[in-house]
């Protein structure tokens, strides 16, 4: 992880970090449509938001949602964001 | 809240008496933070704010004050854990044998004059949703009695009085023009995003960070100063605080949650493995977010994802 550090005048250094741990190669192997939708929900946006982006319907973006749940074998938004950054998912 | 500061107001524009004003800000403050240990209100000259705080308190913690107002004249609403020595040694030794743990400090300048108030917290003191909000009520109250006005443009018709804290000074006529407004929050935000990323250098020296780690994070040790979108990655700004800090750390119940959260369990998952209601963990996970400083949960997910698998130390200092 690449943490750079920044220093101002008078303040102790901050850091700045992505926090982006590797969703970017799980992300290449999608369409770039898909990527869009995936990197919506990385976000954290809401089907809506990334629909009113896209320029397509609410539904067409819920549908690509489901079809990447179902890639990834996840059920929940955040079970995915976690696929997406390469992690399996918690077994308990 | 809003009577008590409108009835000080009153009083002030009347009598010209500003100890009735801030003993009408020390009663606002109380009933923001029914909790609060001690107000203190103080007035100050000019703009500096932090420069009062300093003079009130010791050291302040200028680093972040500034980095979230990104100026030192204006508003802050500061929650530190600096006490330090100072003029006022003997305010802060009454203060910590009461048991008070933090203070949160809010200032108001005119350009001339400002007031200071510091409100003492308990050591117990959680930092909530509903009370983050009930301190920026407070902030906004000092703000519009001081006429400083949050949007420049707008509003410099001077529908709110002015506020003249210096007794002594003639009733002056008000220069709209001169009044100083402040900018929004986002603006505040946006130049301190530019100092960031244009301004600052990389540091080649400076005392040993502490390792960006789950843990840490949990004891409060990164205080997040700011996210924002860089190159269409998420990035954020963080400013170390070693050895933790007592308002940020998270207790074991918190801690489990948020680990779990962060494992993406759903609130009915972690519901039911700790045996506790979903509206329960709803609230503790709200709490959660807010020490964090993270404002949304696939962000939590993925500070997990990052940090949970390694420690991070800094060995890269990027141009």
């Amino acid at each position: 992880m690449e943490i750079e550090r920044i220093t101002l005048e008078g303040m102790p250094p901050v850091f700045l970090f992505s926090l982006d741990s590797g969703s970017e190669q799980r992300l290449s192997e999608l369409t770039p449509a898909e990527q869009e939708v995936a990197r919506g929900i990385l976000e954290g946006r809401s089907n809506q938001l990334i629909a009113r982006r896209r320029g397509t319907s609410l539904r067409t973006v819920a549908n690509q949602v489901a079809a990447l749940f179902q890639r990834f074998d996840v059920s929940s938004r955040a079970e995915l964001v976690r696929a997406l950054e390469g992690l399996p998912p918690v077994m308990e | 809240m809003a009577p008590t500061l409108a009835i000080a107001e009153a009083a002030f524009h009347l009598e010209r008496r500003s100890d009735v004003w801030l003993a009408g800000l020390r009663e606002a403050a109380r009933q923001a933070v029914p909790c609060a240990r001690a107000v203190q209100a103080t007035q100050f000259p000019g703009r500096d704010g932090l420069a009062a705080l300093d003079a009130l308190f010791g050291p302040c913690d200028r680093a972040a004050a500034t980095a979230i107002t990104g100026s030192a004249d204006g508003w802050c609403m500061l929650v530190s854990e600096a006490f330090a020595e100072g003029p006022s040694a003997e305010l802060i030794d009454t203060w910590q044998a009461e048991g008070i743990g933090d203070y949160l400090a809010l200032f108001a300048s005119d350009g001339e004059h400002g007031i200071l108030l510091a409100i003492g917290l308990p050591k117990s003191f959680q930092l909530t949703p509903a009370r983050r909000a009930a301190f920026a009520r407070v902030a906004d109250e000092l703000r519009a009695a001081m006429g400083v006005r949050r949007r420049l443009r707008q509003d410099r018709s001077g529908k709110h009085p002015r506020v003249r804290l210096a007794p002594q000074e003639p009733a002056a006529t008000d220069t709209p023009a001169a009044a100083p407004c402040l900018d929004s929050d986002a603006e505040h935000r946006g130049r301190m995003r530019e100092h960031l990323l244009r301004r600052g250098r990389p540091a080649d020296r400076g005392p040993e960070t502490p390792t960006l780690s789950w843990e840490s994070l949990m004891e409060g040790a990164w205080m997040i100063l700011d996210q924002f979108d860089r190159d269409g990655k998420r990035t954020l700004a963080v400013l170390p605080r070693p050895g933790g800090s007592a308002l940020r750390r998270l207790d074991d119940r918190e801690r489990s949650m948020a680990r779990m959260a962060g494992d993406a369990l759903s609130n009915k998952r972690i519901a039911l493995e700790l045996g506790l209601s979903e509206p329960c963990v709803a609230r503790t996970l709200d709490t959660v977010m807010v020490k964090l400083g993270l404002r949304q949960r696939p962000d939590l997910v993925r500070l997990r994802c990052l940090l949970a698998e390694r420690d991070v130390s800094v060995t890269a200092t990027a141009s």
